[in-house]
C-alpha cells in the first residue's frame, strides 16, 4: 500500500524524515481503521488520540511523504495535513538549515500528487500546508521564499489537473490573508503576492476568456480563485484590466454565476468598491443590463419563477445598487438608470408572494430604502433638478404600487389556508420591511403618495358588497397606509379624510373578514393623534363607531381595544361632548373578554377626565362603583370559592387601575400651555371637587376592598402583582391627584402589613413611592394653595412615614437575617436600602427615632451591605449610609464601618463602586472626628493584608485623608490608593479608567 | 463625518444587508425624511418555544457622540415586565454597561440578540423593577402566564 521506493526521500533532508517501512505501514492501517466504518466510535475516538499523538512526535514529520504517496485516499489525507499541522504547529521541530530542503521537498510530492491524480480535497490540503511553509519562510529576513506562488505555480501548471492552480491562488491568498501576523511580517507577505502579481494576471486573463481548451469547471475553479484575490490582493489597475473581461463572460451562461461572484465581490470589497470606478465599472454595468441583461428577467417573468441565473443577476443588480447609489441618484432621469431601476423594481414586484413564489423581492427592499436615503441627502442643481425630481416621483409612485400590490396576503382560493405558520411569519415581517420602504417614498411623494391607493380602494368597494377579487386587496392598500403614519405630520388632510370617511371606512364589513377589519382597526388606533387635529369631530366619531362594533368578535377584541383606548386617550376633548355615547360601550362591558375590558375602562374613563371637574363626579361614581361592588362580593366569596374569588379579584383590580389610569391627565406639555397660576388653580378646584361626598365615599370604599384583598391574598404572586399596578396609577404626587387618587398615608399603612406578612421588593419599591408623595403632598401643595394647616399635615405624614419606617425596618431586617440572605435577594437589599434613602432624605427624623437596637441593627446591616459582591446593592447602601437621617447613626458603628469602607477602597469592592465610598469616607472625615482613629486603626490592622498597600503607602493615605481641606482632596487620596490596591498606578489605564 | 455617524452609517447598511429573522432596526426620521443615526426604533422578537413568543417588544437606542467607545442606552417602549429592565424601560445588560462587558466591536445585531437572549434568561444578580423580579422569584408560574398575556399585547399590529 505504501510506496517504499520513495523518490521524494531526499539526502538534504534531516535524518528524522527517514523512518522505518513497518512503522509508516503501521500507523497507515490505525488511520485506515480509524476512519473504517466498521470501527466503532469509541475505538476510532481512541485511534483518533493515538494519531494526534503521532503526530506530535518530530518523526511525525517521515510519514509526510510515505503517506501522500500512497495509493489510499484518507491515508494521503493524513499525511497532507501531517505536513501542515507540522509546519503551522510545530516548526521548532524542524532544524533551520533544512528548511530550504523541506520546500522542495513539498513542492515535488505536490506535483507528483498531482501527476498521481491525488483528489482535489487532498491537493487542496498540500496548498495549505504550501502556504503555511510560505508563511514561516517568506517573512525571514533575507527571504528564505519570497517567490513561493510563481514557484508553486510553475510546478502546478505543468500539472493535467486543470484546478489546481487556480485552486492554490485562492488557498494562498486566504491564508494569508487570515494570518496571524505581526505587522512587519504582513507587509513581507503582502510584497510576496505583489511580486507574484504579473504572473498570476497573467494566467488570470489567459484561462477566463471563454475559449476551447478551457473546460468550465477550470474557468469556474479561476473565477473563484479571481474572487478571493479581489478583496486583499488585487490593486485598482489590475482590477481595471479585469472588469471589462469579466462583464464579457456575463454573456456565458455556463459560468454566469461565477461570473457574478466575483463582479460583487470586486464592487463590495475591492479597491473599488464604495462607489469608485464609475467609468470602468457602473457605467460599463449599466450599458450591458439595458442591452442584455434585462433579457435574464423577462426570461425568469415568462418561465414563472427565478432561477438560479436570475437571483444570481438580482444579487448584482443589487451589488451594484449598493456601489453606486450616488452615482445613479446623480444620473437618475438617464435613460441607463432608468432601465437599471426597471428591472430592479421588476425584481421587486415578481409576480407570486414571497417566500413561496419567490425571495428576490424582499431583497430588493434594501436597495429601495439606500437609494430613497441618498436621494434625501442630495442635492440637484437647478438646472437638472425638475427633470431628476420628476424622475424620482414617477420611479416612487411605480414603486408603491408595486409594493401595495406584494403586501397582498392570498386569498382561501389562492392558497392562504395552506399556507404553514412559519410561511404567514416570513409574509408578514416581509411586509413590514416592505413598510419601511413605503415610508421612504412618502417623504418625496407627501400627499401623491395617495395617488395610485385611493383610487384603486375606491373601485374596488364601488360596486358594494365584497371586493371583486376578496377583501385582500384593499387591505393591502391601508395595510399601506398604516405604515406611513409615523412620517404624516399632524393636521388636515384631504386623503386621510377620505380614508376615514363614509367612501373608505364607510363601506369596510361590520361582520366576518377579520383581517381587513383587524387591519381596519389598527389602522384607526395608528392615526388617534391625527384625528385629535381634526375641525369636526365626524370622521373621529365614524372611527368610534367601527371601532365598538367589533367588540362583538372575540377575536378582534384586542385590536378593537387598543385602537379604543388610543382614540380616547388622544380625543378626550373631543369625545368628551359626545359622553352620552358611551353609555351603550359601557353597558356592553359585561360582554368584553376580561383581558381587553381594563383597556376599555381606561378609554371611557380618558374621556371622563376631559369633562369640566363637576360634571365629571357622576361618571367616575357611575363607572367605578359598580367595579368596586363586585370586587367587594368577590373578596366575600374568598371563603367558599378562593380561586374562582381570587381570580375575579385579579380582573377587577386589573378593571380598577385601567378607571384609574384614564382618569390621570396625559396632557402633553408641549402642546398645551399652562401659566403657574393655572396649575394652582386646576390642583385648587381638583381639591375642591374630591370634596363632594360621592367621591369621599367611593374612595373610602375602594381603601375598604384594597384592604381586604390584601389582607387574604397579599403573599399570591398575581394579586401582589395587580394589587401593585393598582396602587401605583391609584396615587399620584398632589399636583396629579384625580377624582380617584388615594391618600399616600392610608395606602403606605396597607403595603407596611402585607410586608408582614411577605417582605418583598415590591412592597418596599411602593413604600417609596408613597413616601415621596408624602413628603410632596406637605412640601409642594399645600404651600400651593397656601394652606394654613401646613404644619399639622407634615407632623401627621412624619407620624405615618416614622412608623411605617420602624415597621419595614423590623421586617426587612429579620428576613435579611437568614443566612446568605443579602446575597440571594439582591433584589429585596437594593429596595430596602433605597427606601431608607429616600426616607432619611424626606423624613430624617423617622431613621434618627428608630429605637436603639434597631438601629444599631439597620447600620450593621448597611455595612455588611458595603461588603457584597453585587455592586448596585453595595451603591445603594452606601448612598443610605451618607444620607441626611443615616449620619446621625455613623458614629454607633465606627470601626465596623471604617474596616468595610477601606478594604472595599482597598481592593475588595468593584472599582464602580470607589466614588461612592469615597464619598462616604469624606463624610465620615468631615462629620466624625473619631474616624480618623479608627482609620489609622484599621489601616495598619492585618486585616489590610494586600500586598501592594505598603506601609508607605499606608501613611500617605493616612496623611492625605486626614489631613485634607476637602472632600475633593479626600478623593483624591482615596482614589490613588484604590489604585495602589489594584496594581495600577502609574498606569495610563487607571487613571484614564478612574470612575467619574 | 464624526466617529460615531460613520459607525452608524455602516451599521446600518450592514443590517439591511442581513439581519436575524422577525427583527428589525432603524434610525428614526426627521420630519423632511432625513435619518436622525442617533436614535434608532428596532423591533426584538420573543423566542419561539417560551412565554415570550408571539410578542415584538419594541425598543429605542439611544446613542451619544461617544459611541462606540460607549454604548448606546437600550429603552423599552412602553416599559416591559421583565427583571432586569428598569422601570423607565432601560435594559439592565452586562454588554450594555460600559463598567462591564461593553466593547466598540460589538455591533447592534449582537445587542439585540444579547436582550433577546436575556428575556428568557433573566440576570438574577442584576433587579431592575420589583415587580418583575419578586414575580420570577417566587412564583414562576404565574410570572410565565403574566409574560405571555405581555406577549399577546405586543404581537405584531
Amino acid at each position: 500500500m505504501v510506496d517504499e521506493d520513495d523518490k521524494t526521500q531526499r539526502p538534504d533532508l534531516p535524518p528524522f524524515m527517514v523512518i522505518s517501512p513497518s512503522d509508516v505501514e503501521q500507523a497507515a492501517l490505525i488511520v485506515q481503521r480509524m476512519y473504517s466504518p466498521q470501527t466503532d466510535p469509541n475505538t476510532s475516538q481512541n485511534l483518533q488520540r493515538d494519531l494526534f499523538e503521532l503526530q506530535r512526535r518530530p518523526e511525525a514529520w517521515g510519514l509526510v511523504v510515505p503517506f501522500v504517496n500512497s495509493s489510499d485516499a484518507q491515508v494521503q489525507f493524513f499525511g497532507a495535513h501531517t505536513a501542515q499541522v507540522k509546519i503551522a504547529r510545530d516548526w521548532d521541530q524542524w532544524p533551520t538549515l533544512h528548511a530550504q530542503a523541506l520546500r522542495g521537498m513539498l513542492l515535488n510530492l505536490t506535483a507528483q500528487a498531482a501527476a498521481n491524480g491525488v483528489s482535489r480535497v487532498v491537493m487542496r490540503k498540500l496548498y495549505v500546508a504550501l502556504s503555511s511553509l510560505a508563511l514561516r519562510l517568506c517573512p525571514l529576513e533575507p527571504s528564505l521564499w519570497q517567490d513561493w506562488i510563481k514557484d508553486t505555480l510553475v510546478v502546478l501548471i505543468a500539472t493535467p489537473a486543470p484546478e489546481s492552480a487556480p485552486d492554490f491562488l485562492q488557498i494562498a491568498v486566504e491564508e494569508v490573508r487570515s494570518a496571524d501576523l505581526l505587522a512587519a511580517a504582513k507587509a513581507r507577505m503582502q510584497a510576496s503576492l505583489r511580486l507574484a502579481l504579473p504572473f498570476v494576471m497573467q494566467l488570470i486573463m489567459g484561462h477566463l476568456p471563454v475559449r476551447p481548451d478551457v473546460s468550465v469547471s477550470a474557468r469556474l475553479a479561476w473565477l473563484k480563485s479571481v474572487e478571493a484575490w479581489v478583496a486583499s490582493a488585487l490593486p485598482g489597475d489590475e482590477l481595471t484590466t479585469l472588469v471589462p473581461v469579466l462583464i464579457e463572460l456575463l454573456r456565458n451562461r455556463d459560468s454566469f454565476v461565477g461570473t457574478c461572484d466575483v463582479l460583487e465581490e470586486i464592487m463590495s470589497k475591492s479597491a473599488l468598491s464604495g462607489g469608485k470606478g464609475t467609468k470602468v465599472l457602473t457605467d460599463p454595468l449599466l450599458q450591458w443590463i439595458a442591452s442584455e441583461g434585462h433579457l435574464i428577467l423577462q426570461e425568469s417573468l415568462s418561465s414563472g419563477s427565478p432561477d438560479e441565473t436570475s437571483h444570481a443577476f438580482c444579487k448584482l443588480l443589487l451589488a451594484l445598487g449598493d456601489h453606486s447609489t450616488d452615482y445613479l441618484v446623480s444620473k437618475i432621469d438617464q435613460p441607463l438608470v432608468q432601465t437599471f431601476l426597471k428591472v430592479l423594481l421588476g425584481f421587486t414586484g415578481f409576480p407570486g408572494w414571497y417566500g413561496i413564489d419567490e425571495d428576490e423581492s424582499e431583497m430588493t427592499l434594501q436597495f429601495w430604502s439606500a437609494l430613497q436615503d441618498s436621494i434625501i441627502d442630495s442635492e440637484f442643481s437647478d438646472e437638472d433638478s425638475t427633470a431628476k425630481q420628476a424622475s424620482i416621483k414617477a420611479l416612487d409612485l411605480e414603486l408603491v404600487l408595486t409594493l401595495v400590490r406584494k403586501a397582498r396576503w392570498p386569498t382561501v382560493e389562492e392558497g392562504f389556508r395552506t399556507w404553514a405558520k412559519d410561511q404567514k411569519e416570513k409574509f408578514q415581517n416581509f411586509r413590514r420591511d416592505l413598510g419601511d420602504t413605503l415610508i421612504n417614498t412618502y417623504y418625496v411623494l407627501r400627499d401623491d403618495f395617495f395617488n395610485p391607493i385611493l383610487p384603486t380602494i375606491v373601485e374596488l368597494l364601488a360596486p358594494g358588497g365584497t371586493p371583486v377579487g376578496g377583501w385582500e386587496g384593499v387591505e393591502a392598500a391601508i395595510y399601506s397606509i398604516k405604515t406611513i403614519q409615523e412620517a404624516i405630520p399632524v393636521g388636515p388632510n384631504h386623503n386621510l379624510s377620505r380614508v376615514f370617511g363614509p367612501e373608505i371606512l364607510g363601506k369596510f364589513p361590520m361582520q366576518g373578514y377579520d383581517q381587513i377589519r383587524r387591519t381596519a382597526l389598527d389602522l384607526v388606533g395608528s392615526y388617534a393623534t391625527w384625528f385629535h387635529a381634526q375641525e369636526t369631530p365626524e370622521l373621529l366619531m365614524n372611527a368610534m363607531s367601527y371601532v365598538v362594533a367589533a367588540f362583538s368578535e372575540p377575536l378582534l377584541s384586542l385590536h378593537a381595544a387598543r385602537a379604543l383606548r388610543d382614540l380616547c386617550e388622544n380625543n378626550r376633548k373631543a369625545l368628551s361632548n359626545h359622553i352620552d355615547s358611551f353609555s351603550n360601550l359601557y353597558a356592553n362591558l359585561p360582554s368584553i373578554p376580561d383581558t381587553e375590558k381594563a383597556k376599555v375602562l381606561q378609554a371611557i374613563c380618558s374621556v371622563i377626565q376631559a369633562l369640566p371637574l363637576t360634571g365629571a363626579i357622576g361618571p367616575v361614581e357611575g363607572v367605578v362603583s359598580p367595579l368596586v361592588v363586585s370586587l367587594g362580593e368577590s373578596l366575600n366569596r374568598a371563603p367558599q370559592a378562593p380561586e374562582e374569588a381570587r381570580t375575579s379579584t385579579v380582573a377587577q383590580l386589573h378593571a380598577l387601575s385601567g378607571c384609574a389610569k384614564g382618569l390621570t391627565n396625559n396632557t402633553d406639555p408641549l402642546l398645551e400651555f399652562s401659566t403657574a397660576d393655572e396649575d394652582i388653580e386646576s390642583v385648587r378646584l381638583m381639591e375642591q371637587a374630591r370634596q363632594d361626598p360621592r367621591m369621599m365615599e367611593l374612595r373610602n370604599k375602594i381603601i375598604q376592598v384594597l384592604t381586604l384583598a390584601m389582607s387574604i391574598w397579599s403573599a399570591d404572586a398575581e394579586v401582589g402583582d395587580a394589587v401593585s399596578d393598582l396602587i401605583k396609577a391609584i396615587t399620584s404626587l398632589p399636583s396629579d391627584n384625580t377624582l380617584l387618587s388615594l391618600p399616600p398615608g392610608p395606602v403606605l399603612e396597607l403595603v407596611c402589613l402585607a410586608a408582614q406578612r411577605q417582605t418583598t421588593a415590591v412592597w418596599l419599591s411602593l413604600a417609596t413611592m408613597l413616601t415621596t408623595q408624602l413628603d410632596s403632598a406637605t412640601s409642594n401643595v399645600s404651600h400651593l394653595l397656601g394652606k394654613a394647616d401646613k404644619t399639622s399635615n407634615r407632623d401627621t405624614d412624619r407620624a405615618v412615614v416614622e412608623k411605617a419606617t420602624a415597621m419595614l425596618v423590623q421586617y426587612t431586617l429579620t428576613f435579611l437575617a437568614a443566612p446568605s440572605a443579602m446575597e440571594n435577594n439582591p433584589d429585596v437589599v437594593r429596595a430596602f436600602f433605597t427606601f431608607l434613602t429616600t426616607v432619611s432624605t424626606a423624613f430624617p427624623s423617622a431613621i434618627v427615632t428608630l429605637p436603639p437596637p434597631l438601629a444599631s441593627a439597620l447600620m450593621e446591616c448597611a455595612i455588611k451591605g458595603l461588603t457584597l459582591p453585587e455592586r448596585y446593592s453595595l451603591v445603594d447602601a452606601a448612598k443610605f449610609l451618607y444620607s441626611d437621617g443615616a449620619k446621625t447613626l455613623l458614629k454607633q458603628c465606627g470601626p465596623a464601618m471604617s474596616q468595610a469602607l477601606l478594604s472595599g477602597i482597598g481592593g475588595a469592592s468593584p472599582r464602580s463602586t470607589i466614588p461612592n465610598l469615597v464619598e462616604l469616607l469624606a463624610i465620615l472625615l468631615a462629620k466624625v472626628p473619631e474616624h480618623r482613629t479608627w482609620m489609622k486603626e484599621t489601616l495598619y490592622s492585618p486585616l489590610m493584608d494586600n500586598p501592594r498597600l505598603t506601609r508607605e503607602a499606608k501613611d500617605k493615605f493616612l496623611f492625605a485623608a486626614t489631613s485634607s481641606r476637602s472632600s475633593r482632596q479626600t478623593s483624591e487620596a482615596a482614589n490613588e490608593f484604590s489604585l495602589i490596591a489594584r496594581g495600577l498606578d502609574g498606569s495610563g489605564f487607571g487613571y484614564a479608567s478612574l470612575p467619574a | 463625518m464624526s466617529i460615531c455617524r460613520k459607525r452608524l452609517a455602516e451599521e446600518r447598511k450592514q443590517w439591511r444587508k442581513d439581519h436575524p429573522f422577525g427583527f428589525y432596526a432603524k434610525p428614526k426620521k426627521l420630519p423632511d425624511g432625513s435619518l436622525n443615526l442617533l436614535e434608532w426604533e428596532v423591533g426584538i422578537p420573543g423566542k419561539e418555544g417560551t412565554p415570550w413568543a408571539g410578542g415584538i417588544y419594541k425598543l429605542n437606542m439611544i446613542f451619544s457622540e461617544e459611541y462606540p467607545a460607549k454604548p448606546p442606552k437600550c429603552k423599552f417602549d412602553p416599559p416591559l415586565f421583565h427583571p432586569n429592565v428598569y422601570p423607565s424601560g432601560t435594559v439592565c445588560l452586562s454588554i450594555l454597561d460600559e463598567e462591564k462587558a461593553w466593547k466598540p466591536a460589538i455591533v447592534i445585531k449582537q445587542i439585540l440578540l444579547g436582550i433577546q437572549d436575556l428575556l428568557n434568561d433573566p440576570n438574577v444578580n442584576d433587579p431592575a423593577q420589583s415587580d418583575a423580579y419578586t414575580m420570577f422569584k417566587n412564583d414562576r408560574a404565574a410570572y410565565e402566564r403574566r409574560v405571555r398575556q405581555q406577549a399577546r399585547e405586543n404581537a405584531p399590529r
